[in-house]
């Protein structure tokens, strides 16, 4: 059972990282959405 | 408790109370329950009497300290309880994520533009921007008669192609309410403006940033009707990028024209 938490513990963690990743590129591009431009100065 | 009265119960119990982590504990007594329940039929079957075979099924387990030991290593309460904090952690953001497309989706239409902007569709007429405003300062806010416009900053784009020199006029943000003291705004990404040829004349159209593609689009016609637009492409490498501060636009035609004009802009 030990095994099996610790298991589900890791996977937790990684999709709580990669929702928060997602959630907050989500939330830059609403806020600041320059960023995501292509700077077309020459 | 039933199972407190009997042998097999008090072994039960013992055996929980070794076992730090709480939520495991009603799973490893019905696991005892049914092992116990299994030892005494077999005993019974052998003409055993109920009551010894319940005492000698517990007697067989052994010690009920070890058990108990050995079953809390198993479950460390530890992992147990970071499992279950860690579930409520990804839930958060996972809500977070439907709260946003909700959002996303209640708010735009199929072309991806804000419903907010379509309480200021007539005020963005892009067709007849003379109308709109008249004459914008930058950095100030203006009453058109449906909401207010205010212009943070203007880009001005000097373009050569096949020959031909242009002007393009890139509004950096402009935003729009329907009150000066209303805080909602929107950024106008489709951004109305115009584009000078060598005579001085100038056609209506929009600057379209396509942000996936990494490519400037250049549309002139109706926006409301996909069909009677012209899309250009504009080739990155010879746009020359010129900043004016503080620019009239959508005034008259004098200061552009001055600008247009003038080489210092042009690649």
């Amino acid at each position: 059972m030990t095994r099996k938490n610790r298991r589900r513990t890791i996977r937790n963690l990684i999709v709580f990282l990669l929702l928060t990743l997602w959630c907050g590129a989500l939330l830059v591009r609403e806020v600041c959405p320059e960023l995501f431009y292509y700077p077309y100065v020459p | 408790m039933e199972k407190q009265k009997t042998p097999g119960g008090e072994f039960i119990d013992a055996v929980c109370a070794k076992v730090r982590f709480k939520p495991a504990r009603q799973q490893i007594a019905q696991e005892l329950q049914a092992h116990l329940e299994d030892r005494a039929a077999m005993l019974e079957a052998h003409g055993v009497t109920p009551e010894d075979a319940a005492a000698r099924a517990v007697a067989a387990m052994g010690d009920p300290e070890e058990i108990g030991a050995v079953l809390d290593r198993e479950h460390s309460p530890f992992w147990g309880r970071a499992s279950r904090v860690t579930l409520v952690l990804a839930a958060l953001p996972l809500l977070l994520f439907l709260a946003s497309g909700l959002y996303w989706f209640g708010l735009h239409d199929d072309d991806g533009n804000l419903d907010t902007l379509f309480l200021f569709r007539e005020a963005l007429d892009y067709g007849t921007a003379d109308n709109l405003v008249g004459s914008v300062q930058v950095g100030e806010w203006y009453d058109t008669g449906y909401g207010w416009i205010y212009l943070s900053g203007v880009d001005i784009y000097a373009w050569a192609h096949e020959g031909v020199s242009e002007l393009i006029f890139d509004f950096d943000q402009l935003y729009i309410r329907r009150a000066p003291r209303d805080r909602q705004h929107a950024r106008v990404t489709f951004t109305p403006l115009r584009v000078y040829d060598e005579t001085g004349q100038y056609q209506e159209g929009w600057l379209y940033r396509g942000a996936p593609t990494r490519t400037l689009y250049l549309v002139f016609g109706d926006p409301d009707d996909s069909i009677y637009t012209t899309q250009v492409e504009l080739d990155l490498e010879v746009v020359q990028r010129v900043r004016l501060e503080s620019l009239q636009v959508l005034a008259g035609r004098s200061e552009a024209d001055d600008a247009w004009q003038n080489p210092a802009y042009l690649p």
